[in-house]
């Protein structure tokens, strides 16, 4: 610059020539030429310019500018410089400017400037300031970089903003802040879908100016707004013209309106699209420059952080506040649950919990978050147990869980336990539902309590005390009262109605006799049957009541009740057996009666006399034969005692024998003359016994045996005109003689000879050979025996002979002669037989009646046409007594036993009506039991030859049938032995077969001898030996199945006992279970919690076993429910029900039995001995326990097992 | 040079089907498995099969009936039948159903295959022909 300025043709200026500068001039170019800061000099009133090379560049284009005029150089500035230039001149003043704004063209165009100067007065050698000194620094830079960093501090506000909608406004009033650089503005916010811009924030100016248009479509770019078309499309800050519009536009800082403006997209990460675009006028006075653009990014960029942070915490909010609606849904639920039930998280925290649960465990306050076992230090571990088991996944419940408050009150609980599960199907937690069911309980106890009370007071005489209304209706009723018809204090008269508990049959009468009192004004006393509350057995009571009447009016009754009905009971009972020994005779007599007829009937047949007296004697039976032997009629003689009929009898043997056979003496007579009747009889007394054994009548049978023995007293007659022969017999010549009557009896002509040929040629065939025997005998012993034989005559007539005879011997002792006699006794004999047979007939005819009549073993009914029992022996009375209370004769069978109509027996009764005997054989009793019969039935027959009743015989068979069954089930032990032994071989070795297998199979790929190439990969070595394992498993449960089973038969079980918790066996079991079965959920439920002392491996092989049949029989399902509670005779009882196949009615019986297997579907049997159910049979009743099924076929089984409870 | 087979077992135990089926993949035949006779008829009516091998007693059938029925029928006749039981005793029956050979339980591995070859030998050989 030195140089210019020497170079400077200064002549043309005012200054002239600088060799005639003044020394201040001179002094202040030397020093700003050695100056780096930029400086100038004015001089003089033309302002001549002065300057160094620093100032060059605030001169931008004005350069060079030496020698010209200040004024003229800085003309668009000269308002302000001006005048701080004529403060100098004028005052001889400095000044000083500190950032001072300068709008200079300096570069062909206005520019925003700012300077710091300072001016300070040069003297002239005159005196006076001369000229002007300038020091400046151009802070424009500085200044519009601090302005950007103020605008992007604002921007900083934008942090505190919640809302897209906030950030924009409060970017805009950010922006607004720095209306220099962007004078005024608006954000669009862009609709992605519809691709439209509308504005969000306005910068600077009001809707109202609409300086911008208020929606872009940005689908279609339009004439005017194709910048901001372009950058949205191109997302690149686009600078458009102005394009000379009508509209003033805001000016913002400046004086002068914006030329340009800027449109800057806003883009947040996940559009593709700008999501705002600011549109600005920018600086007027500026270009935009780098840093210009730069601040326009910054800009947007903080904005769109902003934004982004707003959206995506606006995205988190709208998610929260979904769960927390559906939280809140569930919540309020709980909440306004009627009953008592609280949501916890996995932590035991509350999530949600109802009123009533807070009122139930007197929580207060909020509890949400909190947790249980905080809240509830001393809560059972039972408890926790049971939470613990359901964060797992169980469901368990109990109906009647019991504890003890701390204060020792006492607790009946009814709870239930399952886990909830979020959204993505994990378990979230547990719901806990309780009912306090203490009341109801404590009632029930109270209850018990009230019944022994009330056994208390019953014992001594209870008397009510009671009042009615006009209406008859129960105003009052004593303590006693109540407690007689159970009930509560507390309950409302008006709610019982009394006449309910009145015995339906004295209603009418008690309600009648109330009416007549109330209306005559008297007081009545009366008997009814008044009802127990609790037992509802109705008592007799004696009611006494009095009525009562206000101003003439009847207002009710009041009275006393007390119970008789012991006095009652006892006269009831008098009564009861005075017509029951009246029936009892009654009955007697008609059985007496029936028996009469009965007898009568078979007996008539006879031919023989047979009668039938009393104890006293008394004709009660007779036959035809004995009154025609009397010669008389049956009503002459029924009932009369026999001397009565027969006087003459008196002092007889017959009346003497009748007397004996009363007091039990059986006679038989074989022969009884009776004088009375003139003729010889045979006869039997027989006492008959009833079933006390006492003697009731006797049974008189006499035979007729006159004709026999008068025939018998013939023949001795006969016997001595005898039809006798004689013989005689010469041995040495072998000539026999006969005599004429001998020739007779022998039917052979006399005129014929005879010898011994001949003789035995006419002997019976079948007695020659006896006849030779003692005619040897006859020799030898030297002496005849008599003999009968028989002799057939040349006619055929066959006559029996009776032999006699002598031997005549010689000195010598032979047998020379020998003579006897030949008697003819044929007839004689003949006679003989017939009393033999006859007697024999005799003798079963008797033994037929007395079995008829006393047997006792059978059961013997008659019934008439119509099915009425008319008579039955006391086997039958007995028999049917059991099923049937109350008299049998009279009733109708029908009656007795319903169940017998349509049943074989009842078609055969029908039958044997029709005039049929029907014997039918193994007919099991209809009438309950096990009993087997015999029946006969013989239909009877009147004189007309009707059926008028008939008579069935049953015999007793249940012992053969029961024998038959035992020898039956004996041999089908043996098949099922048999079969068993088959079948468990079978099931033995086939996990034996298996294992062989897999192991021969290892051998041999691990065999390197037999050259064996191919090996095994190690994946089949392994999986074959988990099947071996496996196997081992299977057999080892079968083979101890099967110990079991011997030490079971052998009686060598032991039982190892110990005292155990049976709810943590089953937990224990039902785990392990649960470990190899995963296709079935098992459900635990603990009513009751309870101690045994009992095997636990036993007991727990018992449960594995009901458990394994329990899958095993239901393929088709998924659940199996077990539970542990009490049973009513006070037995602690597992249970565990499966819903698969079932089983029916008949197998039910037998699958308790030792090798029984179960069918499955389609007559499938399962793997398996069999021998489970059996063991686990024996196990529980070794125990003292029981077994028991309960099932339908094809919808599940429930299997219980009992024992008793150990404390 | 052993040609691999379809053979078919018909057993209701899956244990041993396995075993028997891991067995005769081990030497290269290739094996499926059946629990009653339905679904191996079916087996049989869709496949080649070269070899039964069965057990005699089934659950709710009987092995030796099974056989009999096989036999007789012209469809499946021709594939030979080796069946297995529990009982020695019980051969007899088996081959008197018309089994054309028996193995008793539990089998010796090699003679099983011994049996097994057999059989396919004598199919190819016959189809062969």
């Amino acid at each position: 610059m030195g140089e210019r300025i020497r170079n400077f043709d200064w002549s043309q200026t005012s200054l002239g020539d600088p060799k005639h500068w003044q020394n201040s001039l001179k002094t202040c170019v030397r020093i700003m030429l050695t100056s780096p800061q930029p400086m100038f000099v004015w001089w003089g009133k033309e302002y001549i310019n002065i300057y160094n090379n620093a100032y060059q560049f605030i001169l931008g284009e004005k350069h060079p500018a030496l020698g010209a005029s200040g004024n003229i150089v800085w003309k668009e500035i000269w308002n302000e410089v001006g005048a701080r230039a004529d403060i100098v001149f004028n005052k001889n003043e400095g000044t000083y400017d500190d950032a001072l704004l300068l709008i200079m063209n300096r570069y062909g165009y206005d520019e925003e400037t700012y300077f710091k100067f300072s001016y300070n007065p040069i003297p002239g050698d005159n005196g006076g300031t001369a000229g002007l000194f300038c020091v400046c620094t151009e802070e424009t830079e500085r200044i519009i970089n601090e302005r950007y960093l103020k605008t992007l501090q604002e921007l900083d506000t934008l942090a505190q903003k919640e809302s897209e909608q906030a950030i924009y406004e409060q970017a805009a009033r950010s922006i607004e802040s720095n209306n220099k650089d962007f004078p005024f503005g608006i954000i669009y916010k862009i609709n992605e879908t519809k691709k439209i811009a509308g504005p969000v924030a306005f910068i600077g100016i009001n809707n109202e100016q609409s300086v911008f248009p208020s929606h872009i479509d940005l689908n279609v770019p339009v004439e005017g707004t194709h910048n901001f078309y372009e950058a949205y499309q191109t997302r690149e800050i686009v600078v458009s013209e102005n394009a000379g519009r009508r509209k003033k536009l805001p000016m913002g800082a400046w004086q002068k309106e914006a030329t340009q403006f800027v449109h800057v997209p806003i883009f947040i990460a996940g559009h593709n699209s700008p999501i705002a675009i600011l549109s600005a006028a920018l600086n007027p006075f500026r270009k935009f420059d780098n840093s210009y653009r730069q601040l326009a990014n910054l800009v947007a960029d903080r904005i769109a952080l902003e934004i982004s942070k707003v959206i995506s915490l606006e995205q988190e909010k709208n998610a929260r506040k979904k769960i927390e609606e559906s939280e809140k849904v569930s919540r309020l639920f709980i909440e306004h649950a009627p009953a008592a039930m609280a949501m916890f998280d996995t932590e035991m925290r509350y999530v949600s919990v109802s009123r009533k649960w807070m009122k139930e465990y007197d929580l207060t306050g909020n509890v949400i978050g909190k947790s249980h076992y905080d809240l509830f230090p001393n809560i059972l571990g039972r408890w926790k147990q049971v939470h613990s088991r359901c964060m797992k996944g169980a469901v368990e419940k109990s109906d009647e869980d019991y504890y003890e408050k701390d204060d020792g009150s006492p607790v009946w609980l009814k709870w239930k336990v399952r886990p909830w599960y979020t959204t993505t199907g994990e378990i979230g937690g547990i719901v806990i539902f309780t009912e306090n069911i203490t009341q109801r309980k404590k009632a029930q106890l109270a209850i018990k309590e009230s019944e022994e009370r009330f056994r208390t007071m019953a014992n001594e005489a209870p008397l009510f005390v009671w009042e009615t209304d006009e209406n008859l209706q129960t105003t009052f009723l004593n303590r006693s009262g109540l407690d007689h018809f159970d009930l509560d204090e507390t309950i409302k008269m008006n709610e019982i109605s009394w006449k309910k508990f009145i015995h339906p049959d004295d209603l009418e009468y008690v309600l009648s006799v109330m009416d007549d009192a109330a209306k005559k004004h008297h007081s009545y006393t009366l008997e009814m049957r008044l009802k127990n509350g609790r037992t509802g057995e109705y008592h007799w009571f004696l009611d006494k009541g009095t009525p009562r009447y206000a101003d003439e009016r009847f207002t009710g009754f009041i009275g006393t009740s007390l119970d008789i009905n012991d006095r009652k009971q006892a006269e009831r009972e008098l009564e009861n057996k005075v017509i029951q020994r009246t029936r009892e005779l009654n009955q007697q007599n008609i059985i007496l009666k029936q028996q009469n007829n009965l007898v009568k009937k078979i007996l008539d047949s006879s031919v023989d006399l047979i009668a039938v007296y009393d104890t006293d004697a008394r004709i009660i039976s007779i036959n035809q034969s004995a009154l025609s032997a009397m010669k008389t009629k049956e009503e002459q003689v029924m009932g009369k005692k026999l001397l009565e009929v027969l006087p003459q009898m008196k002092d007889t043997q017959g009346h003497k024998d009748l007397l004996r056979a009363i007091d039990g003496e059986t006679i038989h007579n074989e022969i009884y003359y009776s004088p009375v009747l003139n003729r010889y009889y045979e006869n039997s007394l027989v006492p008959l016994k009833d079933h006390d054994d006492k003697i009731y009548a006797v049974l008189v049978m006499a035979h007729d045996n006159t004709d026999l023995i008068t025939s018998s007293q013939k023949l001795k007659e006969a016997q001595q005109i005898a039809q006798i022969g004689h013989w005689d017999w010469d041995v040495s010549t072998n000539r026999l003689s006969w005599s004429d009557n001998m020739y007779n009896i022998y039917g052979v002509d006399p005129s014929k000879s005879i010898d011994y040929d001949k003789f035995i040629s006419l002997v019976h065939p079948d007695d020659r050979a006896n006849m030779q025997a003692n005619i040897e005998f006859a020799f030898q012993s030297r002496s005849y025996n008599d003999f009968f034989h028989r002799i057939i005559t040349p006619a055929g007539e066959i006559k029996i002979m009776y032999a006699r005879g002598e031997v005549v011997v010689d000195k010598e002792g032979n047998v020379t002669r020998m003579m006897g006699t030949g008697q003819d006794v044929t007839k004689q004999k003949l006679l003989e037989q017939q009393l033999i047979e006859t007697s024999k007939k005799f003798e079963e005819r008797n033994r037929f009646i007395e079995k008829l009549i006393s047997s006792s073993l059978d059961l013997i009914m008659v019934v008439d046409k119509d099915l009425r029992f008319i008579t039955i022996n006391k086997k039958a009375e007995t028999v049917l007594g059991k099923v049937y209370k109350g008299p049998i004769i009279g009733e109708k069978v029908t009656d007795i036993d319903p169940s017998m109509i349509g049943t074989q027996t009842y078609q055969d009764l029908l039958d044997a009506f029709k005039g049929n005997i029907i014997i039918r054989d193994k007919v099991r009793s209809t009438m309950g039991g096990e009993q087997y019969y015999e029946h006969n039935y013989v239909p009877l027959f009147n004189e007309e030859a009707e059926v008028y009743a008939v008579m069935i015989i049953s015999h007793d068979i249940t012992e053969n049938i029961r024998q038959m069954e035992e020898l039956r089930k004996l041999s089908e032990s043996d098949v099922q032995k048999n079969n068993f032994i088959a079948m468990a071989s079978h099931e033995l070795k086939t996990p034996i077969t298996s294992i062989k297998g897999y192991v021969q199979l290892l051998l041999n790929a691990f065999d390197k001898e037999k050259g064996k190439e191919k090996q095994l990969p190690p994946l089949l070595v392994r999986s074959s030996l988990i099947s071996v394992d496996k196997q081992i498993t299977r057999l080892t449960r079968l083979i101890s199945e099967l110990l079991d089973l011997t030490k079971i038969e052998t009686g060598t079980l032991e039982l190892k006992k110990e005292r155990f918790s049976l709810n943590q066996l089953a937990i224990e079991t039902v785990e392990d279970i649960l470990y190899t079965n995963t296709r079935h959920q098992i459900n635990l439920y603990h009513d009751f919690q309870s101690y045994v002392f009992a095997d636990k491996d036993r007991i727990g092989q018992v449960m594995i076993n009901f458990l394994t049949n329990a899958i095993k029989y239901s393929p088709d399902s998924n659940k199996i429910d077990v539970s542990i509670h009490r049973t009513t005779n006070d037995r602690v009882a597992f249970t565990v029900k499966d819903y698969g196949i079932g089983i029916d009615n008949e197998e039910q019986e037998k699958i308790f039995e030792r090798f029984y297997r179960a069918k499955g579907k389609e007559e499938q049997t399962y793997p398996g001995f069999g021998i489970g159910l059996f063991i686990a049979k024996e196990f529980v009743e070794k125990h003292g326990g029981q077994v028991s099924v309960e099932s339908y076929k094809g919808n599940g089984s429930m299997f219980t097992f009992t024992l008793p409870i150990f404390k | 040079m052993k040609q691999k087979a379809l053979i078919l077992v018909l057993d209701d135990d899956p244990d041993i089907c396995t075993m028997i089926k891991m067995v005769l993949d081990y030497y290269g035949h290739s094996t499926m498995e059946v629990d009653n006779e339905e679904k191996a008829k079916s087996i049989i009516s869709s496949n080649h099969v070269d070899l039964i091998i069965m057990d005699m007693l089934l659950s709710g059938a009987d092995g030796t009936d099974i056989c009999r029925r096989l036999k007789q029928d012209l469809k499946t006749s021709s594939i030979p039948i080796l069946m297995f039981s529990a009982h020695p005793t019980t051969k007899e029956s088996c081959m008197a159903a018309g089994a054309d050979d028996f193995i008793s339980k539990p089998f010796e591995m090699n003679d099983m295959i011994g049996k097994v070859d057999f059989f396919i030998e004598q199919v190819r050989s016959a189809k062969s022909e």
